[in-house]
């Protein structure tokens, strides 16, 4: 059978709220008895985050044990999109939530002395988040690591402090792009897919992880292939609706595997392989792609 | 396929209402008996005999363990625990070949499902072999009958002479054969023979179809092109029909009851036909056309992708999508609409 904290949910008080944006911010939950799986979780995996007589969403990790976060603590950057996410939003500090997992598959975390560029749109900047901060506590001194990071507007930036934290470290450059940027933005402009090649050939990063709305992936993925990336060393976050984390409800079906319990982070490779990855028909962008 | 098995012999049919008698006694009796709406699985009394002409029940066993509505958390006071369902020891006494394949499929599905095994280690699987096809079945095609391979505790085979071979599937099915002091001897040549004829007979009555091999092939090879699927969606109606009917669908959403202090959490049948079923909160669905969402349907039953997971590819042939489906497009049309020959 499965273990019990994949099946109940296990209970957390709300301990702080952290502003992101208008509709974005980061709960820091405490979990009321310890689950060590969760101490253990690594980027990208993720959480169903449980309010009873609501329902129940997955929400990957934006800080772990493992990047810093205080242990017996679940930290989520949370979107407010539907039921659930509005009744989270709602709950003021001491309410108690609750939480299953962890669930999936995370970054491999491994190779962390390699070169590496983090691509992200949008509120796809939080699994990332994580990753990058394991690959920056963990990298030898000097290792290069880029981060590109798409948003609207000014406004819809999250992590800041976070990307205000990495940019004061030696050997990270990051790339902040604006699709309606202000007349006194100093930062890139228009779409994400325009400075991967720079990104990649600045840092000589031979490794890459994405994630962003769908309509990004395919363009970002292909940039960052063009750009001298192999494709097994491309790391690719999907996202899909969810109902029970761990292979059984059928929502997040990708062809013959589960974006659950095999993903939700794959390597670009065996999205060659999954041609319902990305929203574009698969032959038309295999075609478009070198 | 009685080759080095040990067997039992019923000298007639009648012989069944002991094995009834003795599953009975410690059992909920179930089998198919026709009613108002159609063959169903029904509680019944061993006093009432057995009544071996079953129709294949369109609702099948799978509502007998993964039910529609299955009760996953209750809380009061804001703390939640697991449900456990009810669930009594029943015989299911009559199950055709391709239910227990689907049956077989499921077990492997769930097998670290707390709520389905609960409901299914409380049952014991009396299969009978079909003697002839059924209208609309292709069980054949997919390797789930006329004949039982495995995923019985009991099969029964009738042969014309009126005996039937009782075969043990599992330890309980070989200590209830011991139990009615049946003697359990490896299959002489002659009834072997007996066995064979009886399968070759019914294998022979189905009628040709050679469109279903060339169809599952090209679905198995991904070979059916976009404008093909999208021709096959145009006549889903997302009624749901199909899931609900097939043996191995299992995909379920998730519903909440009552508030944060007194609740309940169930999961609920779904339907990956359903336009909604993977829509994400901000609206995006990686699957916004119905031809996208009959591929998916028909690529899980037929690919042998899944096959590694749940030990066959999940059709069994039983039909009941061709049944029910309101457009024509349950398995048998729409291989005939993407197979030749």
């Amino acid at each position: 059978m499965r273990p019990l904290h994949h099946l109940l949910p296990q209970p957390a008080r709300v301990e702080r709220v952290e502003h992101e944006s208008a509709d974005t911010r980061t709960f820091v939950l405490r979990l009321v008895r310890l689950v060590s799986d969760l101490d253990r979780a690594a980027p990208g995996q993720f959480v169903m985050l449980s309010l009873l007589g609501t329902g129940e969403a997955p929400f990957t990790f934006s800080q772990l044990p493992a990047t810093g976060a205080a242990p017996g603590t679940v930290v989520l950057t949370v979107r407010r999109m539907g039921a659930v996410t509005r009744a989270l939003f709602a709950l003021a500090p001491g309410a108690t939530v609750g939480v299953r997992g962890p669930f999936g598959r995370g970054f491999p975390l491994d190779r962390m002395d390699e070169p590496c560029v983090y691509v992200a749109g949008g509120c796809g900047l939080t699994p990332l988040r994580a990753a990058i901060d394991l690959q920056l506590a963990r990298r030898a001194p000097g290792t290069p690591v880029g981060v590109l990071y798409g948003a609207r507007d000014p406004a819809t930036r999250i992590h800041r402090a976070a990307l205000d934290a990495w940019r004061r470290l030696p050997a990270v450059r990051i790339v902040e792009c604006l699709q309606e940027a202000p007349a006194d933005w100093s930062g890139a402009r228009g779409l994400v897919t325009a400075h991967v090649a720079p990104l990649v050939e600045a840092t000589g990063a031979r490794r890459a992880a994405l994630c962003g709305p769908a309509g990004m992936l395919a363009p970002a993925a292909m940039g960052l292939r063009r750009a001298g990336i192999a494709a097994e060393d491309i790391h690719v976050v999907l996202e899909r609706h969810m109902k029970c984390g761990y292979g059984t409800c059928g929502h997040c079906y990708l062809n013959h595997r589960y974006v659950c319990t095999d993903g939700p982070v794959f390597s670009l490779a065996e999205l060659d392989a999954l041609p319902d990855a990305f929203d574009s028909p698969a032959d038309t962008w295999h075609q478009a792609c070198p | 396929m009685l080759t080095g098995r040990e067997v039992a012999v019923l000298p007639e049919r009648a012989g069944i209402e002991a094995l009834r008698a003795a599953l009975a006694r410690t059992r909920q009796l179930l089998e198919i008996r026709r009613g108002d709406a159609g063959s169903e699985w029904t509680a019944v009394s061993p006093d009432v005999p057995f009544e071996w002409a079953r129709e294949r029940p369109l609702g099948g066993a799978k509502r007998i363990f993964c039910p529609p509505e299955e009760t996953l958390l209750v809380w009061h006071d804001a703390t939640p625990a697991l449900a456990e369902p009810e669930a009594a020891p029943v015989a299911l006494v009559g199950v055709h070949p391709c239910d227990l394949a689907a049956i077989a499929y499921q077990d492997r599905f769930f097998a670290r499902d707390p709520w389905y095994m609960r409901r299914r280690s409380q049952a014991v699987l009396i299969g009978i072999d079909c003697t002839a096809a059924c209208a609309g079945g292709f069980c054949h095609a997919v390797d789930a009958g006329p004949f039982a391979r495995d995923g019985f505790d009991v099969a029964l085979t009738p042969l014309v002479d009126g005996r039937v071979i009782a075969t043990p599937g599992t330890p309980a099915g070989r200590a209830l054969l011991d139990a009615l002091g049946l003697a359990l001897e490896p299959a002489a040549a002659a009834l072997s023979a007996a066995y064979e004829a009886a399968r070759a007979a019914a294998a022979a009555s189905f009628p040709e179809r050679p469109f279903v091999a060339d169809a599952i092939a090209r679905v198995d090879g991904g070979r059916v092109t976009h404008g093909e699927w999208h021709a096959l969606g145009v006549s889903c109606f997302a009624c749901t029909g199909c899931t609900n009917v097939c043996p191995t669908c299992s995909c379920f959403t998730v519903v909440d009851e009552g508030d944060a202090t007194a609740g309940t959490r169930s999961r609920v049948w779904d339907s990956c036909l359903l336009a909604g079923f993977q829509r994400e909160a901000s609206g995006h669905t990686p699957a916004p056309h119905p031809g996208d969402r009959v591929r998916r349907f028909w690529s899980h039953k037929l690919e042998q992708h899944f096959a590694a997971a749940c030990g066959r590819v999940g059709c069994v042939g039983c039909g009941r999508c061709d049944v029910t489906c309101p457009g024509a497009i349950g398995a048998l049309g729409v291989m005939a609409r993407l197979g030749s020959g």
